[in-house]
């Protein structure tokens, strides 16, 4: 592996892992700034926010609590893929899917139902969590598709 | 170190095909790299524990949220693993104005519907547009609690005492923040913010700040019920608590079943019997048990202390258990010295001539002076009771979010805009007709009329049943009915107050006023109230001087006085009304005006005030004093004079004198 290769690669691993942590990192923050479910987490935060009335279609408050909990769950199966297969294998990049779907899920939720100007930090670092991870899972493939990309007038500069 | 974790991690999953050809291509896939490959054991060995442990880190916080999830399932999220936790999460959902973390750190015993009424609060404020988001009803009000320092001391097992050693709070509000509405409830109100020394809440006693944390299910909570007791305790110098001697002796407490427990606890007031009361109150909800010591010291501190003097003569109970819980209606009645007594549900009805005060059914008399149509209590109302290791208690807090929660799913647009003293924004109900009787009865207290007014023109108003003198029962002496009127611009207009008491009010411009009238006391009878252009106003209509020139304006005192405040008044010595032949007159202070009329067994207007501004408070019944015509007064000449007094009725002419606010009539 060349060094650019292995700095790329390096890149997009810390971009996995970090992701990763942010993704467990959002359970323990405030997932709502201010007002009712402020201090809240899980089922607790969900019932909160949910008892005031609104609703997402085909998101039920059970659902949304498993959505909810599937994140830091997700943000540690990261890491351990990331362990066992590294940040480029087929688990890798099914948790990554998994985690921008729940992420995205989860913040258009929480949007529809506490309002965007109450979301605290908790939905926003998930959702960059999310991306980090999925940037993480392909970055390597995309770095080497632009690359690759180069190649042809990388040769006609050589013949030259 | 990442990269020996992912290569490693790459390395041992060579083998399978879980792993894409990324790195086999990286050879190639890079011109600008020269090929490096290795595949030294040493290196792998070396790096093999870091990608292990990256994955078992990965372990653990699965493991760690699995827990979490659980142990909120389970335990029920609230509360804090530690009792100065427990006081700094209280802390946090105050700075966040998040209410329903506030009651998941309260001990749930305490709270327990609590949450539900909270959210039933919420959802009513948005729906009646009090809030702009009911997940956020105080926005625009901002708390801040911050430098807490805390100690704790421990009382007994499972209860501490947190003092609050240093910590300032901070208070503000934005009214940009505040929902439309509440904007315009609070058009005359300006942003404002204040501070305060947490520890030092409570120096005027000589007790420091502090709140008595409880474990319970083995997570510390914030106690209300021990905080206020304990408080109390220590202001009065009173004996220790017996910390947790009530759940210790729940099986002597309480009763054998929920209708027991009520008639019990009936028994036991009558009786005076305080230590057999309190031990009928649920021990975990409110401890008065833990404290009886304390109670009694404090009941005693009275002379033979309090006595509450009346017999039982019937009293039915009838249950509905759902589980541990149940509700039971209560009728019971007997005598005091005054006469008979009873009570029917959340119906009271008093001895004597307090008959009324506690009406059930329709507006009662408390409510509708704050504005509010809405009955609390009544027939239907039920004690909650509740079931702890056997025994039946019964639960105040639960029976006080009842009513609660009834008076909250009452409140409606009009009741709420009332309230906040904006009835002219409501839909109106329509044309005012002068001169034609409007009706307010108990299902229709309300009435928010329009009328196409002329500046200069003059309105008077009338009510029947007319309020009879302060010597008759509270609610007989009480006016039926209170009528505001708004100008077109929405500012309410100046004497309002008086229209109905024979005060004819000049509409001081042109356009569509608004009358809301308001029944305040129809508990006897319905209200009628008639307003006429008072030009063809019944003989006797108006009874007082108009207040043309002065500004001011009158509020309705929490017992249905009324106070009116001027700045300058209409009636300055030496001025005549025109129309009327009247005469003010000036000794010392104190002004005085008389208005005569000339006709056979017409009666004359006397009213007498101080001058430099002051209050007018309009009282007693409605005089049937004859006024031809409407007087005009003088402008001001700028030297600012005030009316103060206060009608009172005679034979032949109002006399006042002095300040004060009296039932208005």
């Amino acid at each position: 592996m060349g060094e650019g290769a292995r700095r790329r690669a390096l890149l997009a691993d810390g971009c996995y892992l970090v992701g990763g942590a942010a993704l467990v990192a959002s359970a323990f923050l405030h997932w709502i700034a201010r007002g009712a479910g402020s201090g809240l987490r899980g089922h607790d935060l969900v019932d909160a926010v949910v008892a005031l009335g609104k609703h997402v279609p085909a998101l039920s408050a059970g659902r949304l609590t498993v959505v909810w909990y599937l994140i830091p769950a997700l943000g540690a199966a990261s890491w351990i893929v990331f362990g066992v297969f590294g940040a480029r294998g087929r688990a890798a990049r099914a948790v990554a899917v998994a985690a921008v779907v729940t992420t995205v899920m989860a913040d258009v939720a929480f949007r529809r139902l506490a309002g965007s100007a109450r979301l605290g930090w908790g939905p926003k670092v998930a959702l960059l969590g999310g991306a980090m991870v999925f940037a993480g899972a392909w970055a390597h493939d995309v770095f080497r598709l632009l690359a690759a990309g180069r190649r042809p007038r990388a040769s006609v500069q050589s013949e030259a | 170190m990442l990269a020996a974790a992912a290569a490693d991690a790459e390395h041992g999953a060579d083998t399978g095909d879980d792993v894409t050809d990324g790195n086999r291509d990286d050879t190639t896939g890079d011109l600008e790299t020269i090929p490096f490959v290795s595949t030294e054991p040493v290196a792998r060995s070396r790096r093999r524990p870091m990608a292990s442990m990256i994955a078992a880190v990965g372990v653990a916080a699965l493991v760690l949220t699995g827990a979490f999830a659980v142990s909120a399932m389970v335990g029920g999220g609230g509360g804090s693993n530690s009792a100065e936790g427990a006081v700094r999460r209280l802390a946090d959902a105050l700075s966040h104005e998040d209410v329903l973390t506030a009651a998941d750190v309260m001990a749930p015993s305490e709270v327990r519907s609590l949450h539900g009424t909270l959210d039933a609060a919420a959802k009513k404020a948005q729906e009646l547009q009090l809030v702009s988001n009911s997940g956020a009803p105080l926005a625009g009000v901002d708390f801040n609690v911050n430098d807490l320092k805390l100690s704790s001391q421990t009382l007994a097992d499972g209860y501490v005492k947190v003092t609050v050693d240093a910590g300032t709070f901070t208070a503000s509000t934005q009214k940009a923040k505040f929902s439309a509405l509440m904007q315009k409830a609070l058009r005359n109100a300006d942003d404002n913010s204040a501070q305060s020394d947490l520890a030092t809440l409570f120096a005027d006693h000589h007790v420091p700040t502090f709140l008595v944390v409880v474990r319970q299910g083995g997570n510390w909570y914030v106690s209300a019920a021990y905080t206020v007791l304990e408080y109390e305790r220590e202001i009065g110098r009173l004996p220790a608590a017996d910390f947790g001697s009530g759940q210790r002796n729940i099986a002597t407490l309480g009763a054998d079943s929920p209708d027991a427990a009520v008639q019990d606890a009936m028994r036991a007031l009558q009786r005076n019997d305080w230590s057999k009361l309190m031990g009928m109150v649920s021990p975990t909800e409110i401890p008065f048990y833990d404290y009886r010591d304390a109670m009694n010291a404090l009941i005693h501190k009275t002379d033979g202390g309090p006595s509450t003097n009346f017999t039982i003569d019937a009293m039915t109970t009838n249950a509905q258990v759902d589980g541990d819980t149940a509700k039971v209606a209560l009728t019971v009645s007997g005598t005091t010295d005054s006469g008979k007594w009873s009570l029917r549900g959340g119906c009271f009805t008093p001895p004597g001539e307090q008959s009324g005060i506690y009406p059930c059914g329709g507006a009662p008399v408390f409510f509708g002076l704050l504005g509010l149509p809405a009955t609390g209590p009544d027939a239907g109302s039920q004690f909650d009771v509740v079931k702890q290791d056997g025994r039946w208690f019964v639960s105040p807090v639960g029976t006080v979010l009842d009513v609660v929660d009834h008076l909250i799913t009452q409140l409606d647009q009009r009741s709420l805009f009332t309230f906040l003293g904006i009835p002219n924004q409501l839909p109106p109900d329509g044309p005012l007709v002068l001169g034609q009787p409007v009706v307010l009865t108990k299902t229709d207290t309300m009435k928010v009329l329009t009328l196409t007014g002329h500046k200069g023109e003059s309105i008077v108003g009338g009510a029947t049943p007319k309020a009879k003198s302060s010597s008759a029962s509270f609610t007989d002496s009480m006016p039926p009915a209170f009528v505001q009127v708004f100008a077109p611009d929405g500012s309410l207009v100046g004497s309002d107050c008086c229209l109905l008491d024979g005060q004819p009010l000049i509409l001081p411009a042109d356009g569509t006023y608004v009358v809301v009238m308001q029944g305040i006391n129809l508990v006897a009878h319905d209200a009628t109230v008639t307003i006429w252009d008072t030009t063809s106003a019944p003989a006797g209509t108006v009874t007082e001087l108009p207040d043309t020139n002065g500004s001011g304006s009158c509020t309705l005192t929490p017992f249905g006085g009324e106070s009116c405040q001027w700045s300058s008044g209409v009636l300055r010595p030496g001025s005549v009304p025109a129309g009327s032949s009247g005469q003010c007159t000036t000794s010392g202070n104190q002004t005085t005006c008389v208005a005569p009329t000339p006709e056979p067994g017409g009666e004359s207007i006397k009213s007498s005030g101080q001058n430099g501004g002051g209050s007018f408070g309009v009282g007693g019944p409605a005089s049937t004093l004859a006024v031809p015509t409407v007087p005009t007064p003088t402008p001001s000449n700028g030297s600012p004079t005030s009316v103060n007094g206060s009608g009172s009725g005679g034979d032949n002419s109002v006399s006042s004198s002095g300040t004060s606010s009296v039932p208005h009539g």
